[in-house]
């Protein structure tokens, strides 16, 4: 009964000590976007004037236009209806307006001689998305011919988003892009890069040192426990039969007169071991782009 | 000739194509030769036979017990000698006083003797440095045991020598892994290990005496036997001593299985290059026994606290000192406390700065 009291004791201390870390999240709730609003800073989803020249101009040049050429929401790959291409783009506008961040999405048939990841930064850069000095923002690139996704970030957003972020995107909107679901898929996008931008990723990183606290707290708490109650039993308790006579053998110790091992039989047992699963993301990482700037990204196959 | 499986016990039938022994239940498959072999020693592995232990019985001269005393003690039943000069006046089991019984009867006399050679005082020294070292025992407890109640006593010993031959058979496995394709592959070998060997036990003792607990006196050893000399009742001057009340047919049982432990012990520890070890058959005999009657010097201590007995014991020959203590609870749940708000810090610091 005492030792169960002393269990109680350290549970409850310890749940005591773990109250700063709850504070701590509960004082962050009115976290908002972690980017200051860059006053006169014009449109960003001001389509290309129609005697410009388009982006691939500008990669040819390796040069950042800089004007945004592209809407949000680009559709080469034609996968919505006019009227949700509509709706889409008015949710990234939306969103893109509140937080102060570009929020695209571009989907293409085929990506030719490119890889998702150059494809979507280039396409990035040089339609000149991205708001403020350090161009912030995020695209998601969807090509059909190989069933491609890759996310880019930019600016801020690259060291916002890492891979725990990373995953709870492709959580939130690759079921609907592997089922063919594409407006509830670049919603759900948009929806979730919101969350996170609004978060700041200060509130998640709370909430998981909070979870890593308690696992150590229950964890910690229940091996130190059983480990002193072990010590002192074994302390006060020193009392035992002895296991073995080794200290009554006489010299010369032991004599074998007989050794044999015999080989009776064998099993084989075989476990299917699948190769790794190419529709798993890749994981992000800062890298630079054909221009020189600095992206984050993370794409898979869907 | 019909072998019965390794593996399942099922029996084994030829199998012609192979020309190897399968076994039709769990398809394991055997080459004839080490199948004839394991058989072999199957075959070889018999019931225990009696163990006999030879005594040579002394008993005391006239003379010898005309200088002895039997003391009784009337609250816990206990029955000590001591000579006559010494003068018994308190039980060293349980502190309470004790009367003359009268005159020592006829009674075996022990072989040896193992003089006591730690005093009194560094007996209580010894005492102090044991209980200050036990960080859970209350203080209280620590304070009011009664030191001056050490007492020497000559403890009964049945002293067991024997050789232990035999032959252990074990299953061994060896784990071999690998990987070809996307399959991953682990083959077990399963072998029998047979080890023969013997090995001599000199002098391992069991207590004769029921009032002290076996394990205590088991965990005050070793007592080295070189020194012990032929038993004087000289030896008992200033002492008392424990007649033994268990029979050595009884006390026979706890050396016998405390030797088989040891011997398989001994064994397995040759046996290397295993995965894995399971002792299938152990076949130990005990040859040329040898049973001797011995005194050996043990200082006691008994004290209460809280309604519970605690008895301390030295091993008189060479001061190493035990006893079960009674432990704080107060003082473990504070530890417990404390190393769990450490032990969460220090892992929580770990694991949220390192990953």
């Amino acid at each position: 009964m005492k030792k169960i009291i002393a269990i109680c004791f350290t549970v409850i201390l310890a749940v005591f000590s773990a109250l700063p870390v709850f504070a701590l999240t509960d004082a962050d709730e009115g976290f908002t976007s972690p980017f200051s609003y860059a006053e006169g800073y014009d449109g960003y989803i001001q389509p290309a004037p129609s005697d410009s020249y388009d982006w691939t101009y500008y990669r040819s040049l390796r040069q950042i236009p800089s004007k945004t050429l592209s809407p949000l929401l680009v559709d080469n790959g034609n996968l919505l209806t006019s009227s949700e291409q509509a709706h889409v783009l008015s949710v990234l506008s939306e969103k893109s307006e509140e937080l102060n961040v570009s929020i695209a999405v571009l989907t293409q048939y085929s990506l030719g001689q490119y890889s998702p990841e150059v494809y979507a930064d280039d396409f990035y850069d040089y339609n000149g998305y991205g708001k403020g000095e350090n161009r912030d923002g995020i695209l998601l690139l969807v090509s059909m011919e190989y069933r491609d996704y890759h996310i880019t970030t930019c600016g801020s957003c690259v060291d916002l988003f890492g891979e725990a972020e990373f995953e709870e995107l492709d959580d939130a909107f690759l079921s609907y892009l592997g089922d063919g679901d594409y407006c509830e898929a670049f919603e759900a996008f948009a929806s979730e890069v919101e969350t996170i931008i609004l978060n700041g990723g200060a509130v998640k990183a709370h909430k998981n040192a909070l979870k890593v606290f308690l696992i150590c707290l229950v964890v910690c708490s229940a091996v130190s426990t059983v480990i002193v109650i072990l010590i002192s039993k074994s302390s006060s308790k020193p009392v035992r039969y002895a296991s073995n006579a080794a200290d009554y053998h006489v010299p010369g110790g032991l004599n074998l007169t007989n050794t044999r091992d015999i080989f009776l039989y064998k099993n084989v047992t075989k476990h299917y071991n699948p190769p790794s699963d190419s529709s798993s993301g890749g994981s992000g990482h800062s890298h630079t782009s054909s221009s020189g700037s600095s992206h984050g990204g993370h794409g898979g196959k869907f | 000739m019909q072998y019965k499986c390794p593996n399942c016990g099922g029996g084994l039938e030829f199998n012609t194509e192979a020309q190897n022994v399968k076994c039709p239940f769990c398809d394991s498959e055997f080459a004839t030769e080490d199948l004839k072999a394991y058989d072999e020693i199957l075959s070889s592995e018999t019931e225990q036979k009696q163990i006999e232990w030879e005594k040579e019985d002394r008993l005391y001269t006239e003379d010898e017990k005309e200088n002895i005393s039997v003391y009784s003690c009337k609250s816990c039943g206990g029955e000590i000698i001591a000579d006559n000069t010494t003068g018994a006046t308190h039980c060293p089991y349980c502190g309470n006083p004790v009367i003359v019984m009268g005159k020592f009867a006829d009674s075996l006399k022990p072989d040896l003797v193992i003089p006591f050679k730690i005093d009194k005082e560094s007996a209580k020294k010894k005492y102090y440095e044991y209980i200050s070292k036990k960080f859970f025992a209350p203080k209280s407890f620590k304070l009011n045991s009664h030191i001056d109640e050490i007492k020497g006593l000559y403890v009964p010993f049945w002293l067991f020598d024997a050789i232990a031959d035999g032959t252990l058979r074990f299953k061994g496995t060896r784990v071999r892994k690998w990987t070809q394709g996307n399959y991953d592959y682990t083959e077990t070998s399963y072998f029998a290990v047979v080890r023969q060997g013997n090995l001599g036990y000199e002098a391992v003792p069991v207590d004769g005496a029921s009032k002290l607990d076996d394990a205590l006196m088991e965990s005050i050893g070793p007592f080295e036997v070189k020194d012990a000399v032929d038993f004087q009742t000289a030896y008992l001057t200033g002492f008392m001593a424990d007649r033994y009340d268990v029979s050595s047919q009884t006390c026979e049982q706890r050396a016998s299985q405390r030797i088989r432990n040891d011997f398989e012990s001994e064994v397995r520890n040759t046996v290397h290059g295993y995965t894995s070890l399971t002792l299938e058959n152990s076949q130990i005999y005990l040859q040329k026994n040898r049973l001797r009657y011995a005194l050996y010097p043990v200082w006691l201590l008994s004290t209460t606290y809280n309604g519970e007995k605690y008895t301390f014991a030295m091993n008189g020959q060479n001061g190493k000192f035990i006893g079960n203590s009674p432990a704080d609870s107060k003082k473990v749940a504070l530890t417990s406390i404390i190393a769990s708000a450490l032990s969460t810090a220090a892992a929580f610091l770990i694991a949220y700065f390192c990953f």
